[in-house]
């Protein structure tokens, strides 16, 4: 606990000493690496600690705020997340530090404190222990995450894309205050502990978690609440979209999980809809991903996706805690909570990889890239063991805690009364097709941008970014492997935090029930690539004595090769876009060629936000429209204001008198 | 008491004159009448120290300072009468005599905790509110707007002549004092506006809008 409260006392410096030093920008620089370091090392020492002994520890400072005491503590929970946001911020802050070094942006300086600020915000959300304190860190991660994106705010989309996010959390954050204004009232406090303590009727129960779904789920990016999302991420500079979308919108599912930790009587259909927000999220998530042509956009769909994934997690969990069934709640949060930090992983690596690609070509358009892997060799293998691990295959992290949700919903079929044997059905085909669907998106965008041959540039310029760059996302490629290789630790970690959420223990045999046949899976895998290595060894070896010729990609005997005639990104997709057409809507626009000697024709295809378009914009244009009428009002007349005073003085008295 | 109804009544008279008079001398020069059977009235509630004291005052003040102040602005400013006006000076007049009645009856159906030494006193006090306030709205330039909220005040000075015993005098120089001050700065505001704009016309605030 003291490691933490040292942690963010450095960071509040930090941010101090940045502000103050903003001209000179080898200071700059120097105090927010070295800040930045000591400050995630001294978390990760706080994480450890907590680790090492489980005792609950609490640190209640006497500051006076405003409504409410300042008063932090530590569980396994709060550990867990708190591990992903320091890893994360870390890396992606070395990344960045790399990313910008060139760019001329402005005010630099400042950038680099607001990232400090949303750092130390992100933290303190996750170690509030009251509620005041948490929707304050809360806004202050709201608001410092705003300013982050529009770092190029000279481009009109990224003005827009930040004013949507700004709406839409500040929506959220409402139904929050809302919330915890209901959970206080109840309980009598706004400490923690105290509403824990303090038993809820269902139907408040109800609506609590009714608030605590929009408020938590906007942030989180439930579909259809998600449309703030695909905007935001491309228009932020990519270590920024990395963290956005590694913890940013992890925090949401954070707040769910505390929710569930302190109101523990929520009816049945609480987990009904939870788990098919989970399945609707991940598979309509990941269908949008497939249709999009830019990198960022569809690595934005892919975040929704997994917040899916985790959704479904988290909604057999809180099956299981309904039911007292406590092997159930405990695998299902478990996977849940592993896979908020695989995400935060893998995406966080994606993202980097993309940005690292973007800053090289200057193109984030999938369909102009092709054959990059032998120009940014770095980017491109990291960018692959990304890919692996989103899509879940194993011997990458994905695999693991997908088995995880997987495990838990076959319990839940087997232990569950009949709903929740439909449900948890459906859930698993949901999770499958969700895998399927995200191999296939990713053989489009790491095949198409990777492999073949350049479609508009000449690759040959194409430098490949500078170590400050490539190591940071090397590390996370490490941390991939290893928990794919050696998941005990990390699945041990999350069964600790789960068993904070349904405050059951965990039973003794129970981690080895679980990963035996986890590693069992891995064992045999890894004797399978040991394997291949070596037949692809001894097959180079034999193959030594031949002539190897070496010719274009897909050569294939054409005279006239040009680098347009390949398979595009969008090509690709289309044979499975066309077949979940009736729930996408798909659009193809253009002519095709016909005939021998075909004229110039063109085609193009797009998906259509669903929510966005037919749920969000006619309400939001009723509002606008509103607000138009509203406006008349304001004429600019002096005299018509002191009139509407008048009358309103007027309208007053006579009410008053009848 | 009929002395303190008459004037009353012609306090009433000389604001819906001002309604319906587009020369600012005029209307200066009715304003300063105004003020001065103001300052007779409180003689007439209550004789005395207190009520001499406020006489001299809101004389001295309203009478004499502030009609001296505008004549100053107007020769500044060089305007000589209002333009044409949001509501035509016949319509004012009309809305005038409705808002009259319309005191007379709110002021009937109010009852108010103190004892009233003349039953004209509340709603011809209600009717001079409303007049001055039917002049901030109707009229564009600069310092009919400013004589609307003087005589707004004379409205308001009137009500508070029902406290007359239980004001202290400190608190009525008080509020005299602030209003001097307030027309002062208005008086450099015309000014300025003129300065600005070229007219002191209110209708080039517009431009502020958003």
């Amino acid at each position: 606990m003291n490691f933490l409260f040292c942690s963010l006392t450095v960071l509040v410096m930090s941010i101090l000493l940045i502000c103050l030093s903003v001209r000179f920008k080898n200071i700059c620089n120097a105090l927010f690496l070295g800040s930045l370091i000591v400050a995630s090392v001294l978390g990760l020492m706080a994480v450890f600690h907590v680790l090492i002994s489980p005792v609950v520890e609490d640190l209640y400072l006497n500051i006076r705020m405003p409504l409410g005491e300042f008063y932090i503590g530590m569980d396994a929970l709060s550990a867990f997340f708190l591990s992903a946001i320091i890893i994360l911020f870390l890396i992606s802050g070395i990344y960045g530090y790399g990313y910008l070094k060139t760019t001329e942006a402005k005010n630099l300086g400042f950038h680099y404190a607001l990232y400090q600020f949303a750092f130390m915000a992100m933290m303190l959300v996750v170690v509030a222990r009251n509620g005041i304190l948490f929707l304050m860190a809360w806004e202050m991660v709201t608001l410092s995450s705003y300013f982050l994106i529009t770092l190029h705010d000279e481009r009109p989309e990224v003005t827009r894309a930040g004013h949507l996010f700004l709406l839409a959390t500040h929506i959220a954050g409402f139904c929050l205050w809302l919330m915890f204004l209901i959970m206080a009232s109840h309980s009598g406090s706004m400490n923690f502990d105290q509403m824990a303590a303090c038993p809820f009727t269902p139907f408040l129960a109800g609506i609590i978690f009714i608030l605590g779904l929009i408020g938590f789920g906007v942030k989180a990016g439930f579909i259809p609440l998600h449309i703030w999302l695909p905007h935001a991420h491309p228009a932020a500079p990519s270590h920024v979209s990395a963290v956005l979308s590694a913890v940013m919108i992890k925090i949401g599912i954070y707040g769910l999980m505390r929710v569930f930790c302190l109101v523990r009587d929520f009816p049945h259909w609480c987990a009904i809809l939870l788990l098919l927000i989970g399945m609707i999220s991940g598979v309509c998530g990941v269908l949008y991903a497939l249709g999009q042509h830019e990198i960022k956009k569809l690595l934005a769909y892919h975040s929704i996706e997994n917040i899916g994934i985790i959704t479904l997690g988290l909604g057999i969990g809180l099956w299981g805690q309904i039911e007292h069934n406590s092997v159930i709640a405990l695998i299902g949060y478990a996977g849940a909570l592993l896979h908020v930090f695989n995400h935060a992983v893998f995406k966080g690596l994606l993202f980097l990889s993309a940005g690292s690609l973007i800053r090289s070509t200057h193109i984030g358009e999938i369909d102009r890239l092709g054959g990059l892997l032998k120009y940014l060799p770095w980017t491109g293998h990291l960018f692959l063991i990304g890919s692996l691990s989103i899509c879940g295959l194993p011997l990458f992290n994905g695999f693991i805690s997908e088995w995880l949700i997987f495990r838990g919903l076959f319990e839940g079929m087997f232990h569950l009364p009949m709903t929740g044997i439909i449900l948890s059905s459906m859930g698993v085909i949901a999770l499958v097709l969700m895998g399927g669907l995200a191999a296939a998106c990713f053989a489009k965008a790491f095949g198409v941008m990777f492999l073949g041959n350049s479609r508009s540039i000449d690759n040959s310029l194409i430098k490949e970014s500078p170590m400050s760059m490539c190591l940071p996302m090397a590390v996370l490629g490490v941390i991939c492997v290893w928990i794919g290789f050696f998941p005990r630790s990390m699945v041990m970690f999350a069964f600790h935090a789960a068993s904070v959420i349904c405050s059951r223990p965990i039973p003794p045999e129970m981690g080895n029930v679980i990963l035996s046949p986890l590693l069992m899976v891995i064992m045999i895998l890894w004797v399978v690539v040991i394997i291949t290595a070596i037949l692809v060894f001894l097959k180079k070896k034999a193959m030594k004595v031949l002539p190897i010729q070496e010719g274009p990609t897909w050569g294939c005997g054409y005279s006239y090769m040009t680098g347009r005639m390949q398979y595009t990104a969008s090509s690709f997709a289309e044979s499975l876009l066309r077949v979940f057409r009736p729930v996408l809507g798909f659009k193809v626009s253009g002519v095709k060629p016909e005939g021998y000697f075909p004229k110039e024709a063109e085609v193009s295809s797009h998906v259509v936000e669903a929510s966005e378009v037919f749920l969000f914009r006619p309400v939001f244009e009723f509002i606008k429209f509103l607000s138009g009428k509203l406006k008349r009002i304001q004429c600019g007349y002096t005299q018509l204001y002191l009139l509407y005073i008048f009358v309103f003085l007027l309208a007053l008295l006579i009410w008053k008198m009848v | 008491m009929i002395w303190l109804d008459m004037c009353l009544i012609a306090i009433v008279f000389m604001g819906v004159i001002v309604l319906g008079n587009n020369r600012l001398r005029t209307t200066i020069q009715l304003f300063a009448a105004q003020s001065f059977l103001l300052c007779l009235v409180p003689i007439m509630i209550l004789p005395g120290f207190h009520a001499g004291i406020l006489a001299l005052e809101t004389f001295v003040l309203k009478v004499v300072l502030m009609p001296l102040v505008f004549f100053w602005a107007i020769r500044h400013v060089s305007i000589r009468r209002e333009g044409q006006p949001l509501i035509s000076y016949g319509h004012t007049l009309l809305l005038g005599g409705v808002l009259i009645a319309g005191s007379f009856l709110i002021s009937a159906r109010l009852d108010l905790p103190v004892k009233i030494s003349s039953n004209l006193l509340v709603p011809c006090a209600f009717s001079v509110i409303m007049i001055g306030f039917l002049l901030l709205v109707t009229r564009f330039k600069a310092i009919t707007q400013i004589i609307g909220y003087l005589v707004m005040e004379n409205g308001i000075f009137l009500f508070a002549l029902l406290l007359l015993e239980k004001t202290p005098l400190l608190v009525e120089m008080g509020i005299l004092l602030d209003i001097f001050v307030g027309v002062l700065i208005m008086g450099v505001i015309v000014n300025q506006i003129n300065q600005e704009f070229g007219s002191a016309s209110t209708v080039n605030l517009v431009n502020l809008k958003e």
